[in-house]
């Protein structure tokens, strides 16, 4: 008989659990000729963990004296384990906790991060803070320290497919969010629908869809803006159009929403570049635009981050940063960009040639100035998203409006936040 | 006499114990192992239960009961707890009855009988976590078989486990995919002991199939139908894995149980005591049903 | 015990309507038997196919072009091998030691007498109900304080006996009858050898049920791995499995040919000794 619940839990799509730990680097030995071994658990276990394999196996053959050991865990294994396994001192020395950033925020405040002060600066080997961009360093900067470097940097874009846009006379890519409301209307029917908005699990869409009507999930001072009338409004229109026009599946989640554009189903889709790394095998012909301006008259679309942070408890701080230092450096910034399609997390790399002749790099590169990161040092992120963001908006999909969901996800975020 | 009787209950005391010594000998590996890595975590957790604990935390704030008192405010909690509830109302009779079902239809070793029997077992050598992601893919709307169907059968296509009146019926449908085989199997050597005399001298008595049932075989598997009946019971209040892989809970909540929420909260949220008050709740719930149907079995083995 | 022939008091006369209805329970079981094995169907069918079939419309069942490329895949990034020596390692290690303890405790419980036994008992059955999820983090602290983390003897000691084998194993035991073993007390024969030479032979069935259980439970598991694990070198083949699924990009393929892989030697052992996996359980269950 199955012992109840044995195995709990899922293998891969959105899942994988678990404790677990491994010994930190151990001396191997003492005298300063040893090689010092660091671990580095990360969570990227699709197509981008060749990228990071290579990039860690350049590090490793250019600094003999530091042997980086690359530890694939899935995300929510890491998510379960990391804490308690930095905290009893059998962590990884570098990781990749969650692709959010704002998970950092848990890790500093109870001190299992350790403040890196060799990475950025002008000492030899160390970033210039002026290469990073400033939404970036800022996010993972808590109380003048700096606490992470990106593992990941990217943009979201438009996707849309060419084949089905130019079936419905559609000849040019929406500039604005009426354009695209009006087009998604209209490529929507016969099995197919006009656009993919994942609204759980996701890198987030919907967050793109509120900025460019000037709505808000957390405003300047730092309370809920779920219920003002510019987020209500571009919710409720987007959730009417769901609810009596269909434009979208209800309740996809990120990777649902792929598999809908990649299966030639959705006409449009926001996301990321590394979806671009399963829409192109499936055969479906795409191309990209900027994320369409609405309401607010500016452009803006989602800036996504993965933190590494350099465990506290960590024998080998100097080492570590430096391999910090040196994933940031453009050699490895060249290697993740042209392999992940990500990034570069520098704004000073304009001008490699392998970043310039590599299209993709090139287009999500050019929404980083009009980008911004979702919720980045908000501590309680993961609340703030699972409990209230993504159950309201489920709600108004399923309603047709946002208004009422809303209202009671501002109360809720307000409590949540301290704001009366 | 009953398989769940405790081991020689005795109203009698002890003047001396035979084989005090053997005795405790025989028990110390498996006592040892399970006090350390299970008795020690349970105990472990309970302490947690009336904590502020968050294992990103250095030091923890004893809060008392207050973690039961917030679980009785918190609608999310009574939410998952009606979910399992009627996954189990659900899940249990169906899988008994089905099981039992199949148990009487392949009874008997033909060929065409043992095929089918190995058919249903198949599912539960396999590992749910892994055939939970299969049945997600064939659930899924986009990209799934079940979906083509219907687009070819001009029928409307549903996001099955997005549609809050669908995904929980899934849920309980790919449950018993996993385990119907076990009850049947379990179900099926139980009635193969059944004395063929019996059901022989029922016969002569005149009685009909349906009464030769009732009278005879139901009372002659009781046993064996108590002990799948239970373990349906605790895996079913257990329920994890499908709902985890499959719909995470959602859609708004509406297959979140208490195994699925008390993960939340401890792996997500990072809430351990809040976490460990659930499981607490859950441990007392499980223990409770229990009882109550040993106590209903076994009274009725008394008359 | 079954037999082919049926009882003469069963046999009824074959009318049409009797017939029909047969064939109706046929049909209707043929069909719930389509339904069981169809997920398994799709699962090795799909690993064969390519990314482009995966997403064709309408789904096909069947691939348009036959791909080994996903299984080739998980041979380049895994180390195959390795993964099914720890899978070997941690189920078969598991199994022999369980089986070994939980024979044991068995045995005392069925059998002997002697303080805090019915405590013992009650507690082994509560242990049966307790939601497994949440032993979690005070376990994974306690086998960092050991120093067992990443290592066999994590994997293994802490799953080293079970309630649930200990309970089956009781109730079988304590149907076997006593005068076996008074005879044998009388004779002067110490518990030990009462132990292994009257009761493990008579034990055998509900033994290989146990033992295929337990082999069953953790070679399918891979929450268990993954907690104690973390370096390549030291997952199953589950657990090192779940390394192919990226956040936003999931290959269906390979995913499908990962999961057929780690099927495989459970259904081959299946389709080889059905008769230990259902017969064997099926006895212990009525005891």
């Amino acid at each position: 008989m199955r012992k109840p619940i044995f195995a709990a839990a899922a293998v891969a799509v959105a899942a994988g659990l678990a404790l677990g730990g491994c010994s930190a680097a151990s001396p191997s030995g003492s005298g300063s000729n040893q090689v010092v071994h660091l671990t580095y658990w990360s969570g990227f276990t699709g197509g981008d963990s060749a990228t990071y394999k290579k990039t860690i196996a350049e590090f490793n053959s250019t600094h003999p004296k530091i042997q980086v050991d690359f530890q694939l865990e899935p995300w929510d294994t890491i998510a379960q384990k990391l804490p308690t396994a930095i905290a009893s001192g059998s962590g990884p020395d570098i990781a990749t906790p969650d692709y959010n950033v704002a998970t950092i925020q848990q890790y500093v405040a109870n001190g299992l991060a350790l403040p890196m002060t060799s990475v950025v600066g002008n000492g030899a080997g160390e970033v210039p803070a002026s290469a990073i961009p400033k939404s970036l360093l800022d996010s993972v900067t808590v109380k003048g320290k700096i606490y992470a470097m990106p593992a990941s940097f990217t943009t979201l874009m438009l996707y849309y497919n060419t084949k089905l846009l130019s079936a419905a006379g559609i000849t040019a890519p929406p500039t604005t969010m009426t354009q695209l409301q009006d087009d998604a209307v209209k490529l929507t029917g016969g099995g197919k629908y006009g656009i993919a908005i994942a609204d759980n699990n996701t890198i987030a869409q919907w967050p793109v869809l509120i900025w460019a009507d000037g709505g808000d999930i957390v405003n300047a001072k730092g309370c809920s803006a779920l219920g003002d009338s510019a987020t209500i409004n571009a919710v409720s229109t987007w959730a009417n159009l769901i609810k009596t026009r269909k434009i979208t599946q209800v309740g996809l989640s990120g990777q649902d929403a792929d598999n809908l554009f990649a299966a030639g189903k959705a006409a449009f889709e926001i996301d990321g570049p590394n979806a671009a790394g399963e829409f192109t095998p499936a055969g479906i012909d795409f191309k990209l635009a900027p994320v369409p301006t609405g309401a607010s008259g500016s452009p803006v679309t989602l800036a996504s981050t993965a933190p590494t942070i350099i465990s506290a408890k960590t024998k080998y701080p100097k080492q570590a940063q430096e391999f910090m230092a040196w994933w940031m450096g453009k050699k490895a910034q060249e290697m993740i960009s042209v392999g992940a399609a990500d990034g570069p997390a520098r704004t000073d790399m304009a001008d490699d040639a392998a970043l310039k002749s590599n299209p993709l790099v090139q287009q999500f590169s050019a929404q980083v100035p009009s980008s911004r990161l979702f919720l980045p040092t908000e501590k309680d992120f993961n609340s703030i998203n699972t409990n209230i963001f993504q159950p309201a908006i489920q709600a108004a999909s399923r309603s047709g409006d946002g208004t009422a969901s809303l209202k009671a996800a501002n109360t809720q975020l307000n409590t949540l936040l301290g704001c009366s | 006499m009953s398989q769940f009787a405790p081991p020689l209950a005795r109203k009698t005391r002890h003047k001396r114990w035979q084989n005090p010594r053997s005795g405790l000998l025989f028990l110390a590996p498996s006592a040892i192992i399970l006090v350390v890595f299970v008795g020690y975590p349970i105990v472990q957790s309970a302490w947690m239960s009336l904590h502020d604990w968050s294992y990103l935390q250095v030091t923890h704030q004893f809060i008392g009961l207050q973690n039961y008192i917030d679980l009785a405010n918190d609608p999310r909690f009574w939410n998952a707890l009606g979910n399992t509830a009627i996954f189990s109302v659900v899940t249990v009779p169906a899988q008994v009855v089905i099981g039992l079902l199949l148990a009487i239809r392949l009874s008997r070793s033909t060929w065409l009988s043992t095929f089918y029997r190995s058919v249903f077992f198949f599912p539960v050598i396999s590992a749910f976590a892994t055939m939970a992601i299969v049945w997600k893919f064939l659930l899924s709307p986009d990209i799934g078989p079940f979906a083509a169907w219907e687009h070819a059968l001009g029928l409307p296509t549903v996001n099955i486990l997005q549609s809050t009146a669908f995904a929980l019926p899934a849920v309980i449908v790919v449950g018993l995919w996993k385990n119907v085989g076990f009850t049947m199997v379990i179900l099926i050597a139980a009635l193969q002991e059944v004395p063929e005399s019996l059901n022989e001298a029922a016969a002569l008595d005149g009685a009909g199939s349906w009464g030769r049932f009732r009278n005879v075989t139901l009372p002659a598997i009781r046993q064996p139908l108590l002990f799948a009946t239970i373990i349906a019971v605790i895996a079913s209040l257990q329920v994890f894995d499908q709902v985890y892989v499959m719909t995470a809970g959602g859609p708004l909540f509406h297959t979140e149980t208490l195994v699925t929420y008390m993960y939340e909260l401890g792996f997500q949220q990072y809430r351990s005591g809040y976490a460990a008050a659930v499981a607490w709740v859950l441990f007392i719930l499980i223990m409770l049903v229990s009882v109550l149907q040993l106590r209903i079995f076994r009274y009725r083995d008394v008359d | 015990m079954s037999t082919n022939s049926v009882p003469i008091y069963l046999r009824k006369k074959a009318t049409p309507l009797r017939l029909a209805l047969k064939i109706v329970i046929w049909i209707v079981i043929s069909l719930l038997a389509l339904f069981v094995v169809f997920p398994f169907v799709w699962m090795v069918l799909t690993s064969f196919k390519t990314e482009k079939d995966v997403f064709a419309l309408p789904a096909q069942l069947w691939p348009a072009h036959w791909s080994f490329a996903a299984y080739s895949d998980i041979w380049k990034e895994l180390p195959f091998a390795r993964l099914f020596l720890n899978s070997v390692i941690f189920a078969g290690g598991v199994t022999v030691i369980s089986v070994l303890f939980d024979s044991f405790a068995a045995y005392a419980l069925a059998r002997l007498d002697f303080p805090g036994k019915n405590i013992a008992f009650y507690l082994v059955i509560a242990t049966l109900m307790v939601p497994y999820q949440i032993t979690l983090i005070p376990l994974f602290q306690e086998l960092f304080d050991f120093h067992w983390l990443d290592s066999y003897q994590g994997l293994i000691v802490p799953r080293a006996t079970s309630a649930f084998g200990i309970f089956l194993l009781r109730q079988f035991f304590v149907s076997i009858p006593r005068d076996l073993d008074s005879a044998a007390r009388i004779d002067g024969a110490g518990e030990f050898r009462i132990y292994a030479q009257i009761m493990m032979p008579l034990a055998k069935p509900a033994l290989a049920t146990l033992a295929v259980f337990q082999f069953m439970n953790n070679w399918n598991d891979f929450l268990w791995p993954l907690v104690v694990t973390s370096s390549t070198d030291m997952r199953t083949i589950p657990a090192g499995l779940t390394l192919f699924g990226g956040q936003y990009v999931v290959d269906y393929a390979v995913l499908m040919a990962g999961a057929t892989i780690s099927l495989l030697p459970l259904a081959i052992a299946f389709f080889f000794a059905q008769r230990y996996f259902v017969q064997g359980i099926a006895t212990t269950g009525i005891k």
